[in-house]
């Protein structure tokens, strides 16, 4: 199906996030991210805060209904008292807010005279505090957008706010969260709805992304940078994808979420033109028909106190086996709402009910619940508590059916790229300001000091690499997205009559190269390595041709220093003298051989430490003064 | 405080603190909810609260408009509610239930009573006693709070001992009044003075009284003072009739430890389990469902026919002196030349002041007697809080103790403090004062120090 992004009135609007290099945004812990040694683990509940005017906010309710165990493992190094929740924050980091004020610069965004730190309400335990420290550093005005090949993407604002600890597992209704993310930097990066169809939401990302990693302290590798992606069509309900972290199926989730919001939007629309204004829903205790199934499943969970709860959904038989959009039916759309409040999901006659064994169950349901022969069936085993939240949450959600899309934010799987359900879209009111942190005030002239400090646009480095360097249009911009990119620019400046294309060979070729043929572990090279390396090819000592094998060595001997290398294993070039004194022992070895032959067998013994193109000269005057 | 020409704009333009702005600078127009300034030293910004929720300041400058927004709808932020799950919670529909045991809760302010306004984020003190609900909902199905006292509401390093009087009598007519026990919420940096007071002031008690604080305020998720009021109820509903303070025993979630009033200590300055016990055990471990692990079983147990009588006489005139290397003695002999009555040195180790210095001037041999000769009673309590004191280890002690000086054994400085204020309250007679300040009179000694009770 191809979608007429036009016609459907799609709006889309994406939030960057990424991560910042730097250290913790309020305390001093280290921002790497190892994980190598875990120190200690606590255990913590959170509890539904009364929001602002007393109410509580609704994704803060929701979430504490689940009666949820959070297990936070922390690692050395990279957690402290602040990140347990048991220490007020430290100051600011003042290099990650000079880059988040710096990135504001670049993008022509008006920075506050004064910059709160503000808490917004995170209960589903990704915060050990139960908020998360956020502070807005920059607004949009109209000079601040990025320039697409479908028009002016709009910036409208920018914050700088910590990092959530990061989900290791889950079991029962024990969550695990490592520590070590907790914390770290974000700079998150909204845009104006402005994005036209799915392809432009992969070329803002991309562009946006490409200008933060301009900045030297961002962080690198997966996961540090990414996306929420705000959707709606036909100005309906506007839900949020939060994180989705691969820009290369960016396309594809978008193009899924907005067949979902059509599914839905059809599917009311059929409910409807039915005569359907009302779905009348509700849930009937049904255990009794159960108590001696034959179904496996049934008969353990009853077994463990579980009861079984049903309900008939009017006229959807079919509906839940229908996919809202690839790899996913709107029955599982409909189960994680179940899943949501602890259930392990539900059952309905849109399955094959053999499967479970329970087809005479639900024949007797049918009578029981009067059903007719175009509804649903579903029903959820589990404890009570469970059970009765559960299906309220599937039966609510059906009901929405008739209103059309929910407001919600999804959770993304990047291996289906479809989205699952995670909490109703929060509200503004989820905030209010970190008392423990001093309000930054931007002083007269800040600005105009730290501006001198504004890195190179990676765009602009492309170009330059080009211009200056005489890169071609490829390698100038595959060396500018490597990560060896700032080694790349500190040798080219320090060795200046070695060619840049040869160091950019050497990082993008040979390099990966020497990885995928030979399997050899090229991380264990450090900068100093490659420092040691050029210079020596500064100084004539090593040539192009016999870099590979130099590494190759260096790997097996860490120890050894590049010129002890080049001594120990002869692979300085050759004094013209020297080359002599072989081409002349190969002819005496090989007497009357033609001197194609003699240049051949030259060539290989020479190889890589005297130049090819004056063996054969060499040769011909040997051979010629015999 | 604004600048006199802000502040002028806002009176003629009617804009007050809750006023929807619009804040206009070089063509640049920005929403927002007016809020009270954060900094008082800026007397050129305002702060607003955007529709984000974020707060920002702005500074009024020569071409900045100030008015009143034309979408002034003061809250609409506040009002959505967009999805059914967000549904109201009514205080109102929160009340206890008769059946469950009859208990009182004394609010004297502290983080654990504090709610912040939103909007500001100033913190406040909790207004209704029903409030302590919304924070703690689960009390509900333990005990049946009748009474909920809030005689005073500060911060506990306001406290002094005319709230520890106060609140002490209190207790004494709640418990008198049929209260299965009382709970006190307090501030955690005194928390464990007004312990040992409430120990030494309730000397016949017979029933349970919980001290309750929190390391992290009710606005937050992470609330501790939640399962330490679940905790505290479940104790006061049970069976061991002390003064405890009843908090994290740990940096989980999961129980919460009983510690005697006058064998406690705050050990951290934000840790939840901040509370330890110091030379000794604590009395039990207490979960949030109401299981209980006893752990020294050397406490007074309930009896419901006992009257409580509280004893508050206390003598003000005292006070703590931290000893330290190159003290000056006339730090001492100020206090005497003020008339007080008792002194509670911090001494170290073992229970040392300097006395054989190199430089005389600073040995407080001579101002020890001038204080003792004035029947001033002088305490040697250990800053080294783990362990005891002792009187014939070294010489400096055999001096102060020729020179009359009590030796406090185990018990804590900050009790120490407490029980001389108490003593000194009761009696004028010397030899009862070291008789009185001696004997075990609310758990403050420990007959025997067991090896566990070290950094416990």
């Amino acid at each position: 199906m191809d979608i007429d992004y036009k016609a459907i009135g799609f709006k889309c609007g994406l939030e960057i996030h990424q991560a910042l290099d730097t250290g913790k945004l309020f305390c001093s812990c280290s921002s790497a991210l190892n994980e190598k040694i875990e120190f200690t683990e606590i255990k913590r509940h959170l509890r539904p805060v009364a929001g602002e005017t007393g109410t509580v906010d609704a994704s803060a309710l929701f979430e504490s209904l689940r009666k949820r165990n959070f297990i936070y493992h922390a690692y050395k190094d990279e957690a402290c008292l602040v990140d347990m929740d048991a220490e007020p924050p430290h100051d600011i980091n003042e290099k990650a807010k000079k880059t988040a004020l710096l990135f504001a610069m670049l993008l022509n965004m008006d920075i506050p005279d004064v910059i709160h730190v503000m808490r917004k309400t995170v209960t589903d335990g990704s915060a050990t505090s139960g908020f998360q420290r956020t502070a807005l550093v920059a607004t949009g005005n109209e000079t601040s957008y990025i320039d697409t090949t479908q028009g002016k993407v709009y910036l409208e604002n920018m914050s700088l706010e910590e990092d959530a600890s990061k989900i290791m597992g889950k079991e029962g209704n024990k969550t695990h969260y490592s520590l070590s993310r907790l914390g770290i930097p974000l700079i998150e990066l909204g845009t104006a709805p402005d994005i036209k169809d799915a392809d432009h939401v992969k070329e803002t990302a991309a562009m946006i992304g490409s200008l933060l990693r301009s900045f030297p302290e961002t962080k690198r590798g997966i996961g540090t940078i990414r996306q929420d992606i705000n959707i709606s069509v036909f100005d309906g309900a506007r839900t949020e994808i939060k994180g989705w972290q691969d820009l290369s199926r960016i396309k594809l989730i978008t193009e899924n979420e907005v067949k979902r919001h059509l599914f839905l939007l059809g599917l009311k629309t059929e409910l409807e033109s039915k005569g359907i204004k009302k779905l009348d829903i509700k849930p009937v205790d049904v255990t009794d028909i159960f108590v001696h199934t034959k179904s496996r499943v049934i008969s353990d969970l009853i077994r463990q106190n579980a009861i079984v709860l049903a309900t008939v959904l009017p006229g959807f038989k079919g509906i839940l086996q229908r996919e809202v959009c690839p790899k996913k039916t709107f029955g599982r759309e409909l189960a994680e709402y179940a899943k949501s409040f602890g259930s392990n999901g539900m059952i309905h006659t849109d399955e094959d009910l053999s499967k479970y064994n329970l087809a005479h169950e639900f024949n007797l349901l049918k009578k029981l619940l009067n059903a007719q022969p175009d509804d649903l069936i579903l029903i959820i085993a589990e404890t009570k508590t469970i059970a009765e939240q559960s299906i309220d949450a599937v039966i609510m959600r059906t009901k929405y059916v008739l209103k059309g899309v929910p407001e919600e934010t999804r959770i993304p799987n990047h291996v289906t790229a479809t989205s699952s359900y995670a909490r109703p879209l929060s509200g503004a009111h989820r905030m209010y300001p970190e008392t423990d942190v001093k309000t930054i005030c931007i002083a007269p002239g800040y600005l105009d000091r730290i501006r001198k400090d504004m890195p190179e646009t990676l765009e602009s480095k492309r170009s330059r690499f080009e211009k200056e360097l005489k890169l071609n249009a490829e390698l100038a911009s595959t060396i500018t997205i490597s990560h060896y990119l700032s080694t790349f620019e500190t040798l080219t400046k320090k060795y200046k009559n070695v060619d840049a294309k040869d160091i950019a060979n050497f990082f993008i070729n040979t390099l990966s190269d020497l990885k995928k043929r030979e399997s050899i572990d090229i991380s264990r090279l450090s900068e100093t390595d490659y420092e040691d390396m050029f210079a020596q090819v500064s100084d004539g000592r090593l040539l192009k041709d016999t870099i590979s094998q130099f590494v190759k060595i260096k790997i097996k001997h860490p120890e050894l220093f590049a010129d002890e290398i080049i001594t120990n294993y002869n692979l300085a070039p050759l004094t013209e003298s020297e080359a002599k004194n072989i081409i002349d022992a190969i002819i005496a070895e090989n007497p009357n051989t033609p001197i194609g032959a003699v240049i051949g067998m030259s060539m290989s013994k020479l190889k890589g430490r005297f130049d090819g193109k004056k063996i054969a000269i060499l040769v011909g005057n040997i051979l010629s003064r015999k | 405080m604004y600048l006199k020409k802000i502040k002028d704009t806002l009176e003629t333009k009617k804009i007050s603190v809750g006023t929807r702005l619009e804040v206009t600078r070089e063509n640049k127009k920005i929403e927002g909810i007016l809020l009270p300034n954060a900094d008082d030293s800026a007397k050129d910004i305002i702060t607003l609260k955007l529709d984000s929720g974020y707060n920002i300041g702005i500074k009024i400058r020569e071409n900045t408009i100030i008015n009143k927004s034309k979408n002034n709808t003061a809250d609409d932020l506040i009002s959505e509610e967009n999805y059914e799950f967000g549904k109201k919670r009514d205080i109102k529909s929160l009340v206890f239930d008769k059946k469950k045991p009859k208990a009182s809760l004394i609010a004297t302010g502290g983080t654990i009573s504090s709610r912040v306004d939103y909007k500001t984020g100033a913190v406040t003190m909790l207004m209704e006693p029903q409030e302590i609900l919304t924070t703690t909902p689960e009390l509900k199905d333990i005990i049946n709070l009748t009474s909920i006292l809030s005689p005073f509401r500060i911060a506990s390093e306001d406290m002094t001992p005319s709230e520890w009087q106060n609140i002490a009598e209190l207790v004494a007519n709640e418990l008198n009044s049929g209260a299965v026990g009382v709970i006190v919420t307090h501030g955690t940096d005194t928390l464990h003075y007004t312990a040992a007071a409430l120990s030494f002031m309730l000397p016949g008690l017979k029933k349970p009284v919980a001290l309750v604080g929190a390391q992290r305020s009710p606005d937050r998720a992470s609330f501790d003072g939640a399962m330490n009021l679940i905790c505290a109820s479940r104790y006061i509903t049970g069976n061991i009739a002390e003064v405890a303070i009843v908090m994290h025993a740990t940096m989980n979630d999961d129980y919460c430890l009983i510690n005697r009033g006058t064998k406690v200590r705050k050990m951290h300055t934000s840790r939840r389990d901040a509370f330890r016990p110091i030379n000794t055990l604590p009395i039990g471990a207490i979960y949030t469902c109401g299981k209980l692990d006893i752990i020294d079983d050397n406490y007074k147990r309930r009896d419901n026919k006992e009257k409580t009588v509280a004893d508050t006489r206390f003598d003000k005139k005292i006070a703590m002196i931290n000893i330290y290397p190159g003290i000056n003695p006339e730090i001492l002999d100020w206090h005497i030349d003020k008339g007080y009555k008792g002194i509670v040195l911090n001494t170290t180790a073992l229970g040392h002041v300097p006395i054989d210095t190199i430089d005389k001037n600073l040995s407080w041999e001579k101002v020890l007697a001038r204080a003792t000769d004035k029947g001033i009673t002088i305490i040697s309590a250990s800053q080294t809080l783990y362990g005891t004191t002792h009187a014939h280890v070294y010489r400096s002690a055999v001096k102060m103790d020729k020179l009359g000086v009590i030796f406090a054994k185990d018990m804590l400085p900050e009790t120490a403090y407490v029980k001389l204020g108490c003593v000194l309250g009761r009696t004028k007679d010397k030899a009862e004062i070291r008789e009185l300040m001696l004997t075990n009179l609310a758990g403050e000694f420990s007959e025997k120090l067991v090896p566990k009770s070290f950094l416990y």
